[in-house]
């Protein structure tokens, strides 16, 4: 039973991390029926971003050489929940100009191209990151205490602070979104893009500068759940990339197009991954390797079975 | 202040439009060669037609006429060219997002509602332009479609046909418009609700005073309701003229009117 729950709270634990990274995707998604493949690495470079602002110059340092000159970059640490701040603001703005200068130009209905030019922004920021900070994984703050004895005891089972932590973000974070979607006017001007695009543009919705919200509030919002996984898996340009599959397998669950679904596919992956893990494979890291194929073998599945997911909207086609 | 004056919701220059009145109507929609395709399929031919201020304006004409591609042209949601005006001022370079805001509101075909959307939001997305209060004039659509206040918290997506209708009308209205456009109203609804529809664009069009361009196949209910119409053939307008003579017209009545 201990290990049951021991097991559980892990699940828990990583679910959260999908959710937030699956919930920027459905963002996208919904407006666009667009996948973003470069959500994973927008969030990695913003969790970069924050780091730069977290950590000591010495530790931080941006060094490089273009053969003829030498850049050094530092800045001075602003503290850590200051640090994440400012990134996901920065994130904010560089997701609002991805739309506008990579995705915007290009015919929204014809899907191909979009989705390539997200890889092609996947692979960029992968490699800028590497070329900047190099492929080393290095050490990430923990917003919450994340000591030894920072636990809180369960049916002897540890509930660790920084798990309740995550999730009092993640609820944080859908405050935020519940507000900004649901009070504002570019909520509402978004959420009508998202549900019949040629009728927003005839009540006067500007839908590029529309979309622009949803990628600007996307990628604050990966760079936040960047910075919160970063502490357990060490900040590196690959830190994203099993993250953002098990992410995808989470908004699968939830059918794409719905926010609480993607909360509940993250939990739905964070205990099937920690649980098979846990019982099936005794966390042999062989095994653990292979819950990436359970994620691949959940999104199959749910395709199979029920493309709208869980909670998505079934597409009614009328010929 | 403005809100006592603007509490009926009627937009002023609708309220002292010329219906009734004497003296020649000014010309509220022009269309002067107005062509459009999709692709290389070309849906219209260069075609002119007028809607006078005040007035509700027909097109009729069978399926693949061009009728919904007349009023999309309107919009620029095809590729056109020619001429429209509205009210004067040239709008056919306008963007679509810019066309509500010179005071022209479309209801697509299909009805266009946000089916994921409440009624109530439905209704201030359609107020989308405006900067002032809306709760006055969403009172009032309520009012004259009382099936959908007692909806307003439903997501459109589940009601039915005649009620996501009656929500689309609203919702174009929620932008104080002073021309409606209305691609096929009564397609797809049943007679009674299509005559309960009917009545209550010809109480906008006579007491609030907006003008319609409405594109019909049921030639019967739209020139019982219409001032006067056109009649669309494979992208060229080969007849027109008031309701009564269309009415009466032999072709009109052979191809349109079944009788």
């Amino acid at each position: 039973m201990q290990l049951f729950i021991q097991r559980f709270f892990d699940g828990l634990d990583n679910g959260a991390i999908y959710a937030v990274v699956a919930v920027a995707l459905v963002l996208i998604f919904k407006a666009t029926t667009l996948i973003n493949f470069a959500q994973g690495e927008l969030a990695m470079f913003g969790t970069f971003i924050a780091y730069l602002f977290a950590v000591p110059p010495e530790d931080s340092l941006l060094s490089y050489s273009l053969g003829w000159a030498e850049f050094s970059v530092g800045f001075l640490p602003i503290g850590l929940l200051l640090a994440i701040l400012a990134a996901m603001v920065i994130s904010a703005l560089a997701g609002a100009a991805i739309e506008r200068v990579l995705i915007r130009p290009f015919d929204p209905t014809d899907h191909l191209p979009v989705v390539l030019i997200t890889f092609g922004l996947f692979l960029i920021l992968n490699s800028v990151a590497g070329y900047l900070w190099n492929f080393n994984p290095r050490a990430f703050p923990s917003l919450f205490p994340n000591g030894p004895d920072d636990f809180i005891g369960v049916g002897g089972a540890r509930l660790r602070y920084s798990v309740v932590g995550t999730w009092a973000v993640l609820g944080l974070m859908f405050v935020v979104l519940w507000f900004l979607l649901i009070r504002t006017k570019v909520g509402l001007a978004f959420r009508a893009v998202s549900s019949n695009t040629e009728s927003a543009r005839l009540v006067g919705v500007r839908v590029g500068r529309t979309l622009m919200f949803g990628w600007a509030i996307a990628a604050a919002f990966g760079t936040l759940g960047g910075s919160l996984v970063a502490p357990k898996l060490f900040i590196q340009p690959n830190m994203m990339a099993t993250l953002l599959i098990f992410s995808f397998a989470a908004a699968t669950i939830g059918g794409l197009d719905s926010l609480p679904g993607a909360v509940v596919g993250g939990i739905a992956i964070g205990l099937i991954q920690s649980l098979l893990v846990g019982y099936l494979g005794d966390y042999d890291p062989a095994f653990i390797i292979l819950s990436l194929a359970v994620a691949f073998l959940v999104i199959l599945l749910v395709l199979w079975f029920r493309p709208a997911g869980l909670f998505g909207t079934a597409r009614v086609e009328r010929v | 202040m403005t809100s006592d004056q603007e509490r009926d919701g009627v937009p002023d220059t609708a309220k002292n439009e010329t219906n009734g009145s004497s003296g020649p109507k000014s010309i509220m929609l022009k269309a002067e060669n107005l062509t459009a395709r999709y692709g290389q399929v070309h849906v219209l031919r260069g075609i002119n037609f007028e809607v006078p201020e005040g007035d509700v304006s027909v097109i009729l004409g069978a399926n693949g006429a061009g009728k919904t591609t007349t009023l999309r042209a309107i919009c620029n949601m095809v590729s056109s060219t020619g001429s429209v005006t509205f009210g004067g001022e040239q709008i056919s370079k306008s963007d679509t997002a810019d066309i509500v805001s010179h005071g022209l509101a479309h209801v697509p075909q299909g009805r266009g509602t946000f089916p994921e959307l409440s009624v109530v939001d439905n209704l201030e997305i359609g107020g989308y332009v405006r900067t002032d209060n809306l709760k006055d004039d969403i009172d009032r659509w309520f009012q004259m479609f009382p099936r959908l206040k007692e909806r307003k918290e439903q997501l459109a997506g589940s009601l039915s046909g005649g009620e996501q209708q009656m929500l689309a009308v609203a919702r174009a209205l929620m932008s104080r418009p002073r021309l409606l456009l209305l691609d096929e109203p009564s397609l797809g609804l049943a007679p009674l609700i299509i005559e309960d529809l009917f009545n209550t664009f010809r109480n906008l069009n006579e007491e609030s005073g907006v003008t319609m361009l409405i594109v019909e196949q049921n030639a019967n209910l739209a020139l019982d309701l219409a001032d006067h119409g056109y009649v669309l053939e494979a992208g060229q307008i080969v007849l027109e003229g008031s309701a009564d003579d269309l009415k009466n017209d032999s072709a009109v009545q052979d191809a349109y009117l079944g009788a």
